[in-house]
């Protein structure tokens, strides 16, 4: 029997604070594969708009679905701008976000370090790691939870081109494997490298949305333009 | 300037004569303190950790309340005590006036707010931080509120250190519930005011700076315990 | 749950702290401080532990508080300085029986330059009267005590009230015989005190006696409390010391008690 392509269906999406419009009746289908770049100025929502999705926060209106039920926001796991690590070891950082540890999943761990470049760091204070590896250690967080989709607010806004390329490596091979991604950026050249499509938000709307390939080389929109052109500034 | 000397002077030869009174008051000193503030940390931790990780009706009336309460002054609390545990007040038939309990309970009184409101600040602060982290993680309250208390142990550590401080320096409360009786209730701080009022100044301030070497050493030990433990530099954990 | 885990934890420590009455017979004295002060109980506490098995513990407050607490029954004795209040008390029924122990000297404190000046006087509140009217600086306990009675009454003596002094001389500390003592040197005032506190106390500064009376003596008088009112009272215990201290014995340890040399409570 054939399975059918995981999807997710985002309807009339909005949130407010204090009676300021954020997210404004978001609307959008979107594959369940591959790698969704947000893009968007400062204050367009980008943040917003992935909490909703990840549940932190609830919406106002309207309702996200997915397709099936063993892909659901239920299993996903969230990579914030600022790492948040506890003060304990690599390790135990990696392994406190599972219930009951099995014995398989310490050997995913230290594959996962591996695959991160943390290799042999097991025992040391994560607290003294760079802010690269820091933010290298929340992603192994993440993914030993085997999410089905992850999601990630600019990971690697604050930290060093190595642990970018370790990011960007991985979050591709998962990406591949069909872990689906949602990737908040600022930074257009990495929205190009990791892109399959984009959304680009304003002021809380969807400005636009389509493929990687095309919305770089022909946004619709005045303020996609300018946005890709560096017009548009990200304070 | 001399009177000063004299009481260093007197200081030193009151640690170095090892004299049984003194050491029978040091000891009662301690004890007191020890057990109150352990006391005080069993009630206060839980308590300030309750109030900082979760969210009820009255929550912030309370947390002022205790803030407040932290301000007590000694003889206040003192007072109640006394009224309380005098032989015509509720708990009278107990008979712990003038005793050491006694003591334990104005101190417990004084030090558990204290106790609370910094743990409150403390785990207040790791929550804050973690919260999302362990939202979207589907963290479980129990074990994120261990991980609040093991990832802020050392600053719980100063915490009952602050609360061991107070409660050795303090003399106010304990000076009306205990009654400084010679050999019974006389601690550190109550035979310094018994000195003074006898004009025995040197005698007094020589108990008074054997008291700040214990403060001095609390202090140390709470640096130590920063320097060793808190500072992320440091690869041991 | 919290209240339950105070009540448990409170159990606990009243386990670890409280043993239930020792093995030695004692009792508890509210007691002037001035007693307590000059090292009189030092004296006497050994002796009556060793003739009748029962040691005292001594909670030093002034006499009006001393009082009050015996009225909370918060002491099996009182061993205090002022009669008119001792009296009340009796009458209170709160106390038992009444019994003038000993006496000693009340002095007035001053600075050295002007302490000379009061001991033409031949009765105590004359010497108040010219402190009054040369508006010496006076140091006032204002606690209550017995010292502080005694001050009261011989202001009264004297035909004035201190209610309506100017504290730019008049100062009311409310504090104890030390504390007061400490001002007054400081200020260069005037007090009044009792010769036990003043030849134990150990700084003088440059204060001298400058009046002692000769006339009429600072009391001190045991009073026991009435098992009546208050149940848990030591009556007993407390009736042994009372017939101790004021037995051929007991006068004897009295007169026995020296400061720096100096003879200070002299038994009745």
């Amino acid at each position: 029997m054939l399975k059918k392509n995981p999807n997710i269906n985002i309807t009339n999406l909005s949130y407010s604070i204090n009676g300021k419009s954020l997210l404004n009746k978001i609307s959008l289908d979107i594959s369940g594969n591959g790698i969704t770049v947000i893009l968007g100025a400062n204050g367009a929502g980008k943040t917003i708009f992935l909490k909703l999705l990840s549940g932190l926060i609830n919406s106002d209106n309207g309702e996200i679905k997915t397709n099936s039920k063993d892909f659901s926001f239920r299993n996903s796991a969230m990579v914030f701008q600022e790492p948040i690590i506890l003060r304990r070891s690599v390790l135990s950082n990696i392994l406190f976000v599972i219930e009951k540890i099995q014995p398989h999943q310490k050997i995913m761990a230290s594959e996962l370090m591996d695959t991160l470049g943390l290799s042999g760091k097991d025992n040391q204070n994560a607290q003294t790691l760079s802010a690269g590896e820091k933010q290298r250690l929340s992603l192994a967080r993440a993914l030993i939870t085997q999410p089905k989709i992850l999601l990630l607010d600019e990971p690697t806004a604050n930290i060093e081109p190595t642990s970018t390329i370790f990011i960007e490596k991985v979050l591709k091979r998962k990406s591949s494997s069909g872990t689906k991604i949602f990737f908040v950026t600022h930074d257009i050249n990495q929205a190009k490298r990791l892109a399959n499509d984009i959304i680009y938000l304003e002021n809380g709307q969807v400005k636009e949305y389509s493929k990687g390939s095309i919305f770089f080389k022909k946004p619709t929109t005045l303020s996609a333009q300018k946005y890709i052109s560096g017009i548009i500034s990200d304070g | 300037m001399g009177q000063i000397t004299n009481s260093f002077l007197e200081a030193f030869k009151l640690i170095f004569s090892f004299d049984p009174e003194l050491i029978e008051i040091l000891y009662l000193s301690f004890e007191i303190t020890i057990i109150a503030v352990l006391i005080s940390s069993f009630i206060g931790i839980p308590l300030g950790t309750v109030l900082a990780c979760t969210r009820f009706y009255f929550r912030k009336a309370i947390i002022s309340i205790f803030f407040a309460l932290m301000g007590l002054p000694p003889v206040v609390v003192g007072l109640f005590v006394y009224l309380i545990f005098s032989r015509s007040g509720t708990l009278g038939w107990m008979g712990l006036l003038y005793s050491p309990t006694v003591m334990i309970i104005a101190q417990i009184i004084l030090i558990t707010p204290i106790i609370c409101c910094l743990t409150f600040q403390t785990i207040e602060s790791v929550h804050l931080k973690y919260r999302e982290f362990f939202q979207s993680f589907h963290i479980g309250r129990l074990k994120a509120v261990k991980a609040y208390i093991i990832d802020s142990r050392f600053e719980l550590i100063t915490v009952i250190l602050a609360g061991f401080g107070r409660s050795i320096s303090e003399v106010g409360a304990i000076i009306i519930v205990g009654g400084n009786i010679d050999h019974l209730t006389r601690v550190m701080t109550t035979a310094i005011a018994l000195e003074t009022s006898k004009g025995n100044l040197s005698l007094a301030m020589g108990l008074g700076i054997i008291l700040l070497l214990v403060a001095v050493f609390v202090n140390v030990a709470m640096i130590f315990i920063k320097n060793k433990f808190l500072n992320p530099s440091n690869q041991d954990l | 749950m919290v209240k339950l885990l105070t009540n448990l934890l409170t159990l606990i420590v009243i386990a670890i702290v409280y043993l239930p009455p020792t093995f030695a017979k004692s009792i508890i004295v509210q007691s002037s401080t001035s007693l307590k002060n000059s090292g009189f109980y030092q004296h006497v506490i050994p002796v009556i532990k060793n003739e009748i098995g029962i040691d005292l513990h001594v909670v030093a407050v002034g006499t009006g508080q001393a009082i009050k607490n015996a009225l909370n029954c918060d002491g099996d004795l009182l061993i205090t300085h002022a009669k008119e209040a001792e009296l009340a008390f009796l009458k209170t029924g709160f106390g038992l029986k009444r019994l003038e122990l000993m006496y000693s000297h009340w002095l007035i404190i001053g600075p050295e330059d002007t302490a000379n000046s009061l001991t033409v006087k031949n009765d105590i509140s004359d010497a108040f009267y010219l402190i009054f009217s040369k508006k010496h600086k006076f140091v006032s306990r204002g606690d209550n005590s017995g010292t502080h009675m005694r001050e009261i009454k011989l202001w009264k003596k004297a035909g004035l009230n201190p209610k309506t002094f100017s504290t730019k001389w008049y100062l009311e500390v409310g504090s104890g015989q030390g504390a007061t003592l400490n001002t007054s040197i400081q200020l260069e005032a005037f007090t009044l005190t009792d010769s036990a506190t003043w030849f134990s106390f150990q700084n003088k500064g440059n204060a001298q006696i400058a009046y002692k009376d000769e006339k009429n003596f600072n009391v001190y008088s045991l009073t026991t409390i009435n098992s009546k009112k208050c149940p848990n009272i030591k009556l007993n215990e407390s009736e042994e010391v009372v017939d101790f201290l004021t037995s051929k014995r007991g006068k004897a340890l009295i007169s026995s008690f020296s400061i720096n040399g100096e003879l200070v409570f002299f038994p009745l």
